[in-house]
Order: structure tokens, then C-alpha cells, then sequence
């Protein structure tokens, strides 16, 4: 009945990947720590729904599906609330996000201490 | 076959994390490897799930994904915090 | 209080039958689910919509996507070159309580920016490359997420909702 759904969940498996492997490349790339936080939370976190996505779409039931739905739920609440918190507490330790001056064409290493 | 292509192919991927895990100037850098490993651990079990017809394998990725979750808000709220205070000293921004 | 009780057997026997894989152990599940609707904290979800947060979900999920795009093609290009800056967002519409807490969140999944800090006035937030409509966009998120809560609840609800109040603000402390 669902057989046509089987190719549409190849397919997203393969781009889940690619945003799995590009996630990967940001973390290595990124310059800094919050930067390295974005490609976490938004690339990866796609990487894995688009996972979850293309396998429901091959799940033998309807109840199965839910549950690799479930699992990708769960991740994005976590890791979403997750980046929050590593990030406030980043600032509170005293770990300044590297900030370009509007001007200048040069990264500044850190913003001054106020 | 396909499912397990990917599957190695995610594993392959972790070596990133790995090198971060070694050289991520900061213990948070450290902590973003280490979730990096856990969401591709949980992929790694659901495609497994999948191409070898074993539905346990999708309560281990639950299970997976909520200690991840814990792991995370544990870090925050103590480890961090902890290391913070006895190195007394300031982290920086590392650059790359 | 029934209905309340009603609002909760719903989503956890959802819960229920996706876990237990197409519900075959419902006389392990219903107890289970019963003990877990009395026992469970009063919490801010209890003040969403729910109509609202079903239309509200493919939003969320079509910002997800632009986001994953957006940080992905960032990543491939051969020379990343990031122009972060640190803005702030102050609050316009949204009340204090589960709500901010919730768009703080929902911040860090759309297109280029990450909460770094939720203050009572205002949301400072990281951005991975400056837009002129990020703060428009912000706006816009916000007056989203307000629609989902209720506000203005009369009488009896008062009390509870100042308990939820109390809570939001412990939390907000925790993320400090």
C-alpha cells in the first residue's frame, strides 16, 4: 500500500547525510565556540530528522513510524534547550563571542572587557 | 545494504568528532563533540533498526537520545561550573 | 478538573502507543498513563493551545529547515568567512513566564541565530551573519509564540497561573 513511499525515503536518508556530513564540516571550519553551536543545533539536528523522516516513511507500521518520529522530537527539544544553556553558560564563564566590527574587514580576536 | 552503507558512512564521520574531542580549546568544545558522537549514534541505531529488521534497536536509540539529554543539562550545571572555579582561570575563544 | 486530567491522557496515550509499538500492552499502559497524568507537575505547557500549536508546528519545522540550509551552505563554502555579531532582541509582546522560555528555544532553530542569554527585558542573541530583517524576523517570532499561549484567564485560574510565573522564573535563573 505504502511501497510508493519507499524511494521519497531513500531519498531523504541521503540528504539527511549530506546535512550530517556538512554539520560535521562546520564544526571542524567555525572559528569560534557559538559558531560551532549553530552548526550543531541546525545542521546536524536536520541531518537527523531528515533521517527519521525518510525511514518513517519506510516503517512496516504506522506505530513504528511514530516512534523514529519520537526519537527526532526528543533530540531537537533537547539539543535546542541544550544550545541555550551551553551558551549562557559560555557567556557567564567569560567566553566572548568574536564579533567584526561594522567598519573593518579584519576578525577581531575578542571584543574588549568592559 | 543501503542502511548499512549509511551507517558506515556516519561512522566514518565520528572521526571528525574525535579530532575536535582532542584538540577543542575549550571543555565546551568538548561537550559539543561528544553530542555530535550521540546524534550520530542515534542515527547509526535507527538505520541499523531498519536494514536489519530489529525494531529493539529503536528503544536503544530512545534510551540514547534521552541520556544525551541528561548529559548535556549535567554538564551545564555541574561540571562546568566545577572546572570553572578550580582553574580559576579564563577560558578563551580559541581560534581555529 | 477533569478536563485538565483529559488534556493529559490524550497526548500520553499517544505517547503510550507510539512506545509500545501499535498499543498491544494497554493493561500495562493505561495504568501507567493514569499514574503519570496525576502525578505530573502542573508546567507551562499547560497554558498552550494546543489547535494553535498543531498550526503553529510546520512553521517551526519550515524554519528548522532554512536554518539547516543556511549553517550547511555556510560550512561548504571553500572560505567560510563569518561575520557574527551579538544583538538584542528586547521583548515587545510576550509575557513573563513559559513562553519566553519556549521563543528562547525556538531562536536557536531559526535561520542564524542561538540565544545566548534571556534576561527580563530583553533576549541577547548571536548571529551567524547579519541580516537587516533578523530583528523583523524576531518580532514576528515573537508575536507567534504569543498567539499560542492563553492570556487573560479569569478567576479560578489565577493562582496557578502565578505558580507558572514563579517556575518561569526559576528556570530563567538556571539558564542565568
Amino acid at each position: 500500500m505504502t511501497e510508493w513511499l519507499h524511494p521519497l525515503g531513500y531519498a531523504l536518508i541521503a540528504a539527511g547525510t549530506g546535512f550530517f556530513v556538512a554539520g560535521n564540516l562546520g564544526l571542524i571550519r567555525f572559528p569560534d565556540l557559538y559558531a560551532r553551536l549553530h552548526a550543531l543545533t541546525k545542521a546536524d539536528n536536520l541531518g537527523l530528522g531528515l533521517i527519521c523522516l525518510g525511514l518513517a516513511c519506510q516503517a512496516p507500521s504506522l506505530a513504528a513510524a511514530a516512534k523514529f518520529l519520537l526519537v527526532w522530537a526528543l533530540m531537537l527539544v533537547a539539543s535546542s534547550i541544550g544550545a541555550t544553556l551551553i551558551a549562557s553558560t559560555a557567556l557567564a564563564c567569560g567566553l566572548r563571542p568574536r564579533q567584526q566590527r561594522p567598519g573593518s574587514m579584519e576578525d577581531d580576536e575578542r571584543e574588549d572587557t568592559p | 545494504m543501503f542502511h548499512a552503507a549509511i551507517a558506515a558512512l556516519l561512522l566514518l564521520n565520528l572521526g571528525v568528532a574525535l579530532w575536535r574531542l582532542r584538540r577543542g580549546p575549550t571543555s565546551a568544545d568538548r561537550m559539543l563533540a561528544a553530542e555530535l558522537v550521540s546524534a550520530s549514534a542515534i542515527a547509526v541505531l535507527l538505520l541499523l533498526a531498519a536494514g536489519l529488521a530489529q525494531p529493539a534497536l529503536v528503544d536503544v536509540a530512545l534510551l540514547v537520545a534521552l541520556l544525551a539529554a541528561v548529559a548535556t543539562a549535567n554538564f551545564v550545571t555541574r561540571t562546568w561550573t566545577l572546572l570553572h572555579e578550580e582553574s580559576g582561570s579564563r577560558e578563551e575563544a580559541g581560534r581555529d | 478538573m477533569p478536563g485538565r486530567l483529559a488534556r493529559r491522557f490524550l497526548p500520553l496515550a499517544l505517547l503510550w502507543w507510539a512506545i509500545s509499538g501499535g498499543g498491544s500492552a494497554w493493561a500495562w499502559g493505561v495504568p501507567a498513563i493514569l499514574i503519570a497524568a496525576l502525578a505530573m507537575p502542573q508546567s507551562g505547557a499547560s497554558r498552550l493551545r494546543p489547535l494553535a500549536l498543531l498550526a503553529f508546528l510546520p512553521v517551526a519545522l519550515w524554519l528548522a529547515l532554512r536554518g539547516g540550509l543556511q549553517v550547511a551552505a555556510l560550512a561548504c563554502r571553500p572560505r567560510p568567512r563569518l561575520e557574527s555579531r551579538v544583538i538584542d532582541h528586547p521583548w515587545h509582546c510576550l509575557p513573563e513566564g513559559p513562553g519566553r522560555l519556549l521563543m528562547a528555544s525556538l531562536v536557536n532553530l531559526i535561520p542564524g541565530t542561538l540565544t545566548l542569554r534571556l534576561t527580563p527585558d530583553r533576549l541577547r542573541v548571536h548571529v551567524l551573519k547579519p541580516n537587516t530583517d533578523t530583528p523583523a524576523e524576531l518580532v514576528r517570532l515573537e508575536t507567534r509564540v504569543a498567539r499560542l499561549y492563553r492570556h487573560g484567564n479569569a478567576g479560578g485560574e489565577n493562582e496557578s497561573r502565578g505558580e507558572n510565573e514563579n517556575r518561569g522564573e526559576n528556570e530563567e535563573k538556571e539558564l542565568r
